[in-house]
């Protein structure tokens, strides 16, 4: 679980420090302020290794195709990564975990002719290969994710040139599993499927059912029926046949999606954009309980954005009856020309909450 | 689920604890035109340390300039005084060594306690001596005795029976302190609110 993340020229981001995270933790904060980059963050953290992730974050926010131009001063996909799209400076990301430690990631668009030859040889000689490879700015895009834990330090290099995207060395898969929930793509339906029948193998599938339970009492039954080819989560409410979940409605798909994530990522991470989509406001105080105990259950860490004020008044309320409060709400102001995070604990929120303060 | 919220929006922020004095201090500081004033009401004392460090997190309090604090002084102004005091260092705000000394510079914080420094009372003590001449607080004063003539026993908190009874005295009667303020019914020019008015002055000029 992370207790602190940090980050430097990252999207709108000169430098951003969030502290005293909880086991869930909601970013709010106005437009443009940076919620959404920071999730993108903490996912480029959660990878530990993997420079290919970054042209994930930029898919979640909708940007798929990728459109590579070479050259020198040809502009990366990774350019708006960067604060300001200025590459000079190395993107920064330093999270302090506590089953994994500090590590620092710093990401580069390697760009000068001597760095992009040192590469080369690297990929050469790490591969074993005979051939040479032969790197140049004029033949190849490379984005370097250095990362630092405790004494140990290493280098992948994302490469996009005539050949397949790739990244050399392969990256070794991440210390834990995170998910990345967007706001606008909805999870495809295969996947919540298959993430439902990870939870079945360790027989824990009555989960999702009591999560969903909270929205539709009816709910007798889960089952994955595969339609059309795909696989798709159905449920029984007592109508003689299954349904389909997202005929159900668009928060019982769209909890269904949360909660599967959150319990397919034990020890992990699992970062939503505007969490409140597609839920009636009477429904989040249960369903940040559900979020809650499963997050607990899994030892997951839960990062959330909103815009919605009922959703953070649902989760203090949620997380105040539960016993255990085991969140913050955590808000990015920003201050002239830097953004910066703003903590409320259990007594502040309550605070601001029953004096009516603004806290969004 | 009701929720409103209440935003730091001005330069200039004064705390009260509940609506009457926000309605209070509101319409002194119209009268005033002060128009870089906000009153924002967080509660009485009990809740004042928390709700302050709940107030510095509101978004754009970082660009609040002057913070004054208003609080009754009740049986024990000393206390009162410090009770404020804690609650600023607690909320790591500029904490002043005594009323109306203003202290720091991010912001400049100054308290008041009410009446006046050093007695004890309440807000509704300082309206009564701004009305003190006026014909009414006679008609007043014979009400409470008449009670007692009549063998009954006096309201627990004797200044804001006296309110009430002067209050209903006015053209609109059944207004309550902060809402007769609002109506223009306290004499703002009266020399028992010039420390107040001071105050609000110097909170809305930055200082």
């Amino acid at each position: 679980m992370y207790q602190s993340f940090e980050m430097r020229n990252f999207r709108c981001f000169r430098e951003l420090t969030l502290a005293d995270l909880e086991r869930v933790n909601l970013i709010a904060g106005v437009n443009n302020v940076g919620k959404t980059a920071l999730l993108e963050a903490l996912f480029l953290h959660c990878g530990a290794y993997n420079p290919a992730l970054t042209l994930r974050v930029n898919a979640f926010r909708g940007v798929e195709s990728l459109k590579i131009e070479l050259g020198r001063w040809a502009e990366t996909p990774w350019d708006s990564l960067f604060s300001g799209f200025d590459t000079s400076k190395k993107v920064e990301l330093i999270g302090e975990n506590d089953t994994t430690g500090r590590r620092i990631l710093r990401l580069k668009v390697v760009r000068q002719p001597e760095e992009l030859a040192k590469i080369g040889q690297f990929i050469q000689h790490s591969s074993g290969g005979p051939e040479g490879v032969l790197l140049s700015s004029e033949t190849a895009l490379v984005l370097e994710l250095e990362y630092q834990e405790d004494e140990r330090r290493g280098r992948y290099h994302m490469i996009l040139d005539t050949k397949e995207p790739r990244t050399e060395p392969i990256p070794p898969p991440p210390p834990f599993p995170a998910f990345f929930l967007a706001a606008r793509v909805r999870i495809p339906l295969a996947e919540d499927a298959a993430r439902f029948g990870k939870l079945e193998v360790i027989e824990q599938q009555d989960v999702l059912l009591r999560a969903l339970q909270v929205i539709e009492p009816r709910l007798r039954r889960l089952a994955v029926v595969v339609t059309g080819g795909v696989p798709t989560l159905h449920g029984d409410i007592g109508l003689g046949r299954l349904v389909p979940l997202p005929l159900l409605g668009e928060g019982m798909a769209r909890l269904a999606s949360l909660v599967l994530a959150v319990g397919n990522a034990p020890n992990g991470v699992v970062l939503v954009d505007e969490v409140e989509n597609g839920m009636h406001h009477s429904i989040l105080p249960k369903m940040w309980r559900a979020i809650g105990e499963v997050a607990r259950q899994f030892h997951t860490q839960v990062f959330a954005t909103t815009h919605s004020l009922e959703c953070i008044v649902a989760a203090h309320k949620a997380f105040t009856e539960s016993g255990v409060y085991d969140f913050r709400l955590h808000r990015l102001d920003r201050v002239k020309e830097t953004i910066r995070a703003v903590t409320y604990d259990q007594e502040t929120l309550a605070a601001a909450i029953e004096t009516g303060l603004e806290v969004r | 689920m009701a929720v409103t919220t209440v935003d730091v929006t001005k330069p200039h922020v004064l705390i009260v604890e509940g609506r009457e004095e926000e309605l209070f201090f509101g319409a002194f500081s119209q009268h005033l035109g002060l128009k870089d004033l906000q009153v924002l009401p967080i509660g009485g004392k009990e809740q004042l340390r928390r709700n302050l460090r709940a107030l510095t997190l509101s978004p754009r309090f970082t660009e609040v300039i002057s913070l004054g604090v208003v609080r009754d002084a009740n049986a024990n102004p000393g206390a009162a005084f410090q009770s404020v005091h804690d609650a600023l260092q607690a909320a790591n705000l500029p904490a002043p060594e005594r009323p109306l000394l203003p202290a720091g510079d991010s912001p400049r914080v100054t308290v008041m306690i009410l009446p006046e420094e050093g007695r004890p009372g309440m807000l509704e003590d300082l309206c009564l001596r701004a009305v003190a001449t006026d014909p009414a607080m006679l008609c007043v004063e014979q009400y409470l005795q008449c009670l007692q003539q009549q063998g009954l026993s006096l309201p627990h908190n004797l200044s804001k029976a006296k309110v009430q009874a002067f209050l209903a005295s006015r053209p609109e009667a059944g207004k309550r302190l902060g809402e007769a303020a609002q109506a223009g019914y306290w004499p703002w020019d009266d020399k028992a609110f010039a420390q107040v008015k001071k105050l609000l002055q110097q909170i809305n000029s930055g200082g």
